[in-house]
């Protein structure tokens, strides 16, 4: 019987960490193979992890809220299965940026010869740029390459920006305008105490997924149109405003397709599908499902298909494919009697509505005063996607679509 | 051919389901620790089926596979280090890394290729009985598929020309239960995808997927009358397979129950029982298929983590014909 690892699964294809949730086994249970020992969450869902053999759990290594990496043991099973891996991926040929995963913290079996150089100085640089030295090994987009070659610009020296430290054309060109390449301004200079080790780990609860996002929010240069919509004439068939309104957004949507986009870093990308994600408040926090163009269906089948959703994502059954795709967020604060409010987008999603209360609402008519039902909405845009009459004309749309259907 | 009583191809057999599903689970491993990239579908679950249906072929005999296509490989006689290498993007992979695991083919033991496209080896395998037909060959081709691809439309124009035609091609409909999330009972209205059979004026049978001997026979019978240049037929087998369908599947469109109830009916255990109550094999004939079968796969995995990684530098001869490097 041998203490086998349990790592921290990749279970999707972006999953680069993950943040242990709660175990459904303790110490000392016995497991077999596919059974949920606990459920981790991405950088979207919640995912249950199943046991790759059967045995005991000898040891929790990772405890709930604990993020993790890919790869890394999260617990270890004393087990007499044959462990497939077991000490083949320890060599030198390694696997690049990916590896570093069996080598963690002398999990049962680790070859001590072979362990030099697993922790050789704790440099603050991620595992993956420490060995991107070489030309070759910088991540870069193909062009951005030739046109290095072109200007004479060495690749190294580019600070990138596209995804996952990917160098793009513009960084290139952008370099080679600037006077010298000269070295890097030194990252201050470095500090006689080692920093913290380990910076991977730590406490990481939905706050901070919100904070992540609303920080990158808060770089967008972006502004909210508010309108007054009028709603005594909407066909309503028994569907929820939320219903109603995410309706008629959508379809305004579609006649403004320039807007149905998100910002790709140096562009607009228009999607064609309406993408509406709608902002639940659930017991875990803030979570946001997407609708799948809620406009090409009839209102009582969005009404039906949003109440389920919003049910899923309450009892966390939503899976990774509800959380794509949106080019907007919808956030309805109304139930609480809030009369507006300024919903900051979700990036890379070009717009953000927030709807108001609905109620009947004291107005100025043809001949005096007049009562009606009114709510209030707050369209943001990114301002890079659309300026404030393009979003005054989608909410026009809005209004004019709840009027005559 | 008795899997069962015959000790040569019972070993065969056993070692085969043992080998996929050992390269399936180190595949799950090397994936869960972050060290194989894209995705791949498993079939632990539906190892009889490939292993069964590849028994009654012989050597110039075809098959098309899908993107659920390891155990089509291993059963058709791939190389384990090279699909390994494959699905690590290494440069001695099949594709020398390019394609990954739904992209693997080896036009040398007749294995046209893995499909990322529902349905698309389909018509392949039609193409490929036409040739057959056309050299006056009396080789049989065996097209894997799932119960998702009987409503495509590639599916219905390559069953009904190789039926017209009396093409020599088997259809196995390996009948998983879903297609991604979507039970086949919502998604066809016969009992039995067998019966669709009928509509193209073919012989279509179903049998339990879990047991290679009922496999076997259904596909020997019916590669004999594809050999014969009777035409076509259809074969379901039921079976299921226990992982998600892909790596990002959080399973929430059946219950755990179901998936334990299955894994109760594993086709490896099932088929061991068989052959200890025949005293066919003893406990440890059956224990060295095993080791066999760990040993192959652990071999495939050390020879392909020591290759050279695929490069992108040369990636255009892939794309174009004698162009340039």
């Amino acid at each position: 019987m041998r203490e086998q690892p349990l790592v921290m699964p990749k279970m999707s294809m972006t999953m680069e960490e993950g943040t242990l949730v709660v175990w459904h086994k303790s110490p000392g249970d016995e497991i077999r193979s596919g059974d949920v020992v606990c459920e981790v969450t991405t950088d979207k869902v919640d995912m249950e992890v199943e046991s790759p053999l059967a045995g005991t759990l000898a040891r929790i290594v990772a405890q709930p809220e604990d993020v993790v990496p890919v790869g890394e043991p999260i617990a270890f099973i004393a087990s007499d299965a044959d462990d497939l891996l077991d000490g083949l991926l320890d060599g030198p040929s390694g696997n690049g940026s990916a590896g570093s995963g069996s080598s963690g913290d002398g999990s049962a079996g680790d070859d001590p010869a072979k362990s030099e150089p697993a922790t050789a100085s704790p440099t603050p640089v991620s595992a993956n740029d420490s060995a991107a030295s070489a030309q070759g090994s910088v991540a870069a987009v193909p062009y951005a390459r030739t046109r290095a070659a072109e200007l004479g610009v060495e690749l190294a020296t580019v600070q990138p920006t596209g995804p996952h430290g990917t160098i793009r054309v513009a960084d290139v060109e952008g370099q080679a305008g600037q006077p010298a390449p000269a070295v890097q301004p030194a990252p201050a200079p470095a500090p006689a105490v080692p920093a913290p080790a380990a910076p991977a780990r730590g406490k990481r609860g939905p706050r901070a997924l919100i904070a992540d996002r609303m920080s990158a929010s808060a770089q967008i240069p972006q502004f909210t149109v508010y309108r007054e919509l009028n709603l005594d004439t909407a066909r309503r068939a028994g569907a929820s405003w939320t219903a109603v309104l995410t309706h008629a957004f959508a379809h305004a949507l579609r006649a403004f397709p320039a807007l149905n986009a998100v910002w790709t870093g140096d562009d607009v990308q228009r999607l064609d599908v309406v993408g509406v994600a709608l902002a639940v408040d659930t017991p875990k926090g803030l979570i946001a499902p997407v609708l799948r163009d809620p406009d090409l269906v009839t209102l009582p089948v969005l009404d039906r298909q949003l109440r389920e959703l919003v049910g899923r994502a309450r009892d966390g059954k939503l899976g990774l494919a509800d959380l794509d795709g949106a080019s907007t967020t919808v956030s309805n604060l109304g139930s609480w009697q809030v009369e507006s409010f300024n919903a900051l987008l979700t990036p890379p999603q070009a717009t953000a509505l927030s709807l108001g209360a609905v109620g009947p609402q004291v107005v100025p008519v043809e001949d005096g005063i007049g009562v009606r039902t009114r709510c209030r909405v707050g369209l943001t845009l990114d301002h890079r996607v659309g300026d404030g009459a393009d979003g005054a004309r989608l909410l026009a749309t809005m209004q004019q679509l709840l009027e005559h259907g | 051919m008795d899997l069962v009583k015959d000790a040569e191809t019972a070993t065969s057999a056993l070692t085969t389901m043992w080998t996929i599903r050992r390269f399936e689970e180190a595949v799950d491993d090397l994936f869960a620790r972050g060290l194989m990239h894209g995705t791949m579908h498993l079939s632990i679950g539906q190892e009889a089926v490939p292993t069964g249906a590849c028994l009654a072929l012989r050597e110039g005999d075809y098959i098309t596979s899908t993107h659920r296509g390891h155990g089509h490989c291993i059963a058709k006689g791939a190389q384990l280090d090279r699909m390994m290498a494959e699905l690590l993007a290494k440069e001695t992979g099949y594709c020398r890394g390019r394609g990954g695991s739904m992209h693997i083919a080896d036009v040398a033991t007749g294995n046209l290729g893995a499909n990322g496209i529902v349905a698309g080896g389909v018509p392949i395998a039609a193409g490929a009985g036409l040739a057959v037909k056309m050299r006056g060959q009396s080789h049989a081709v065996l097209s894997f598929f799932g119960d998702g691809a009987v409503n495509e439309g590639a599916w219905h124009e390559g069953v009904n020309l190789a039926a017209i035609w009396d093409l020599p091609v088997v259809f196995v409909c390996e009948n998983n239960k879903y297609g991604m999330s979507m039970s086949v009972n919502r998604a066809s209205k016969v009992d039995n995808l067998a019966d669709r059979a009928a509509a193209y004026g073919i012989p279509g049978v179903t049998v339990d997927g879990n047991d290679p001997q009922e496999v076997h026979d259904a596909v020997d019978e019916a590669v004999e009358r594809a050999r014969a240049g009777n035409g076509p037929s259809l074969i379901e087998a039921v079976t299921y397979r226990w992982k998600g369908h892909s790596k990002s599947d959080k399973n929430l469109y059946r219950s755990r129950e179901e998936i334990d109830s299955w894994r109760e009916q594993d086709p490896i255990t099932r088929f061991e029982t068989a052959v200890l109550h025949q005293q066919t094999l003893t406990e440890s004939e059956l224990a060295a298929c095993r080791d066999a079968a760990r040993d192959a796969v652990r071999a495939a995995i050390r020879t392909a983590n020591a290759a050279p990684d695929a490069s992108a530098d040369e990636l255009l001869s892939a794309v174009y014909s004698g162009g340039k490097q």
